[in-house]
């Protein structure tokens, strides 16, 4: 119960920076939260009691927790950071054209700056 | 802009109050494994032939998932290469001696200690990703210390002809066995290093790929881009 | 050559390992080599994916391909059915209009980066039709949306830039709403491949962790399958990002999203009764929003983008719906909209300043009829079966808005079209060969629901998702 807790509620803290915060790097670390929270979560759900590692050994026969969410997890691990690395160059491309990363002062510049058709 | 703090949070509390009362009265926290993970346990050695069963399910039974993960993390190397402004090297300051002579030492056990992971990934906890975030963290220090830069030519070489191992291994087993990543060489003792068919194959390409795609990111993030 | 050889993993396979060897293509010919191993490559999946449709109409559960040699539910399966094989030759077809028209473009560079990202979405659109495997489902829309923000960033513009951040952030919180929805699935039932998801979930009931799952995957998909609110990224992106992206987005990353959500809500979950009004609602409201805001547009890219809103949503009341009317409909919803939107979107791209160019009238009239779902389109038939099987159902209070909000569709594309038809721009040979092919084939299929063959076709099409056992 705990574990799932305090998965859920790293995924709560990372949804709630992504609502409430404008810079768009602080955006990209709540996603990034909330990614550890789900991963997080996946292994919970495929906990045993006093399970072991899902990995056999000679002369140990103890029961083994469930191996399916590891292997999702793991997954979705290396997609996560793949996706930060993209978001965070277009991060910087947004950087470079706006001279900002504040999201409301990029949106306030890009509706300044439109030619009337917004 | 107060409201907006307090409808945030009343939605995260709702969110994690929900999921997790319906979790735990559902899927009880450490509940009986379910049918997959039973299978997984009882036959993954005798199907398989090797002991490490987060292995053989991302390798094996779970295989293509793979692939199309290693194919995300090209996607990363290429939408980095893709995106990024290219920018002249800014000069950095040197630095510290003790980085200067402490990666002559640390660099080449590094290596060794990614290389150790990646073969025996299929026996311990390891494997092909884990190797590769090793590696590249080797060249990621080489990087930082002596603030130069690597040639990247070569390490795109080395993604993508592991790359396509991968993909062309999965191919041939489609002719030798008729499913792609068909499990075609012999397996071996259970326990045994050259054990497993192409389980340990592959991941020695994924751990080839995994390490240089993420040093090619870091690297294209410090330089700011590719040149163009 | 017998059948057997049109294996989907082939083709994967082969077009993965040529992606992956891409800096290797560019180290030996540059940009030429590079550019021409990709039409190649897209001029030889399109057969061959019409290969795997033939084959696929063979069997009418849909062909079970299975992965590494394991037996579903314990290895990954692909679920071939005709619906998911024909959308995907039509993805590879529109990546090779798309690799045509991006020849004459410099402005895409480094190119065969531009050339993978092509190639790389319409491989995770394929297999995001084909894959039968939950999880899998959620690795392919990884691939899809990660290869889609790369698109609509490459050019490196101001605007792309502000486009692609608000897509990103979307997606990105999409995705963990979907992992959320997969841990759940899987807690409670024990498996991730679909058809057997569907047969332990007819012993378990939609119980409440159920219901979550549901709604996590409708927010999973919502994003990039369009659906309001989640679409919000959508107008910026269609204004601003290529066209030949832009028909990507609409062949590809958006279809396999909506039929991501025509496999999980249909063919797992089963059409649960007690969300199916939500569920028809939303859609409703995604399609009302969508030609509303159209019609206030000064913009003709961003009025289309809204537009192509309008068609997701009424793909996805079709779907929710999930009689077999209704899923005739989004079949043919889909097609149309992938056809028409394209074309418009093709030509919208060369817009002078006097109207659209001269040498494409008649694809320019065939795209407004398609958009507007006349004939000769397909989606003519589309619509109604999609009102036939509203009626049936008995919601006539949504029939008869979506009766009206497709009035409201006709009124602005009629004023637009009278705008542009006069127009003397000019575009060169190589670009109108896209919009030119996509009318041609239109208009070809609007005579598939003519010819009695065909209309056994369509039953073939929704054979594997109707439902045995509805909860």
């Amino acid at each position: 119960m705990m574990f799932y807790i305090a998965a859920l509620s790293l995924i709560g803290i990372g949804l709630y920076v992504v609502l409430t915060k404008k810079n768009l790097v602080k955006v990209l670390i709540g996603i990034s939260i909330a990614d550890s929270g789900v991963n997080l979560l996946l292994i919970s759900v495929g906990y045993l009691k006093n399970g072991t590692a899902p990995i056999l050994e000679k002369g140990l026969n103890k029961p083994m927790v469930d191996p399916v969410p590891q292997a999702l997890v793991l997954t979705a691990i290396v997609i996560g950071v793949a996706t930060l690395a993209l978001a965070m160059s277009v991060v910087i491309d947004v950087k470079r054209h706006f001279g900002t990363v504040e999201l409301d002062k990029v949106i306030k510049m890009m509706r300044g700056g439109d030619n009337g058709d917004a | 802009m107060r409201l907006k703090y307090i409808l945030a949070w009343i939605f995260v509390i709702l969110f994690v109050g929900v999921v997790a009362y319906s979790l735990q009265t559902e899927v009880p926290f450490g509940h009986d494994l379910t049918k997959l993970a039973k299978y997984y346990v009882d036959n993954t050695a005798r199907e398989t032939g090797i002991p490490n069963f987060v292995t053989a399910i991302v390798v094996s039974y779970r295989g293509f998932d793979t692939l199309g993960e290693v194919t995300v993390l090209l996607l990363a190397t290429l939408g980095v290469i893709g995106i990024l402004p290219w920018e002249k090297h800014k000069k950095v300051k040197k630095a510290h001696p003790v980085l200067l002579w402490g990666i002559r030492i640390v660099f080449p056990i590094i290596l060794l200690v990614g290389v150790y992971i990646v073969i025996h990934g299929h026996l311990t906890p390891g494997g092909g990703f884990q190797a590769g975030a090793v590696v590249a963290s080797a060249f990621l220090l080489y990087m930082v210390s002596l603030s130069a830069h690597l040639d990247l030519e070569s390490f795109a070489f080395t993604e993508s002809i592991a790359g396509a191992g991968f993909a062309l291994i999965g191919v041939a087993g489609i002719f030798a066995g008729g499913a792609f990543l068909y499990n075609f060489l012999p397996k071996g003792n259970l326990f045994d290093l050259f054990s497993g068919g192409i389980i340990p194959i592959v991941y020695i390409l994924i751990g080839l790929k995994v390490s240089s795609e993420l040093t090619e990111v870091v690297s294209h993030m410090m330089k700011g881009g590719a040149e163009q | 050559m017998t059948l057997k050889f049109f294996d989907p993993m082939l083709m994967i396979g082969i077009s993965l390992a040529i992606v992956f060897l891409m800096p290797i293509w560019r180290a030996l010919g540059g940009k030429k080599l590079a550019w021409a191993v990709s039409v190649l490559l897209y001029a030889f999946n399109t057969l061959f994916m019409i290969g795997v449709s033939y084959r696929a109409t063979l069997y009418p559960e849909g062909l079970i391909v299975k992965i590494g040699g394991f037996n579903p539910p314990f290895g990954i399966v692909l679920h071939v059915t005709f619906w998911g094989a024909v959308l995907s030759t039509f993805v590879w077809f529109v990546a090779f209009l798309s690799i045509m028209y991006a020849s004459t473009r410099n402005d895409a560079e480094p190119a065969y980066v531009y050339y993978s990202l092509l190639t790389l979405i319409a491989l995770g659109s394929t297999g995001m039709f084909l894959t039968g495997d939950i999880f899998n489902l959620f690795v392919f829309t990884e691939i899809t949306a990660l290869a889609a923000f790369g698109l609509s960033a490459f050019m490196k513009k101001k605007e792309t830039a502000y486009a692609t951040i608000k897509y990103i952030i979307m997606a990105e919180v999409a995705s963990a709403f979907l992992l959320v929805a997969i841990a759940l699935l899987y807690g409670k039932l024990g498996t991730l491949n679909m058809l057997d998801a569907h047969q332990t979930l007819k012993t378990v009931g939609m119980t409440g962790a159920m219901v979550l799952s549901v709604l996590f995957f409708l927010i999973g998909y919502g994003v990039e399958a369009e659906i309001f609110p989640l679409n919000l990224w959508a107008p910026d992106v269609y204004r601003y990002v290529p066209e030949e992206v832009i028909a990507l987005f609409i062949s590809g990353s958006s279809k396999a999203a909506a039929f991501a959500w025509l496999r999980m809500w249909v063919m797992v979950f089963g059409v649960p009764q007690k969300m199916l009004q939500v569920m028809l609602w939303i859609g409703i409201v995604t399609f009302a929003f969508a030609e509303v805001m159209a019609y206030s547009q000064k913009n003709f890219r961003r009025a289309l983008g809204y537009a192509s809103l309008g068609q997701a949503g009424l793909v996805f009341v079709a779907i929710s719906l999930g009689s077999e009317l209704a899923l005739k409909a989004a079949f043919l919803l889909m097609l149309n909209h992938i056809l028409s939107e394209t074309i418009l979107f093709y030509i919208a791209g060369n817009i002078g300043e006097d109207g659209a160019p001269a040498n494409v009238r008649i694809p320019l009239v065939f795209g407004f009829l398609g958009a507007v779902s006349m004939p000769p389109f397909i989606g003519f038939w589309g619509k109604i079966f999609l009102f036939m099987a509203l009626a049936k159902a008995g919601y006539w209070v949504m029939f008869v808005l979506i009766a009206l909000f497709s009035i409201v569709e006709i009124a602005y594309m009629y004023k637009w079209f009278v705008s542009l038809y006069k127009g003397t721009g000019k575009m060169e040979l190589v670009r109108s060969f896209s919009p030119i092919m996509l009318t041609l084939v239109s208009f070809a299929m609007w005579f598939l629901p003519l010819i009695p063959k065909a209309v056994n076709l369509l039953d073939i099409v929704i054979k594997p998702f109707i439902q045995k056992g509805v909860m």
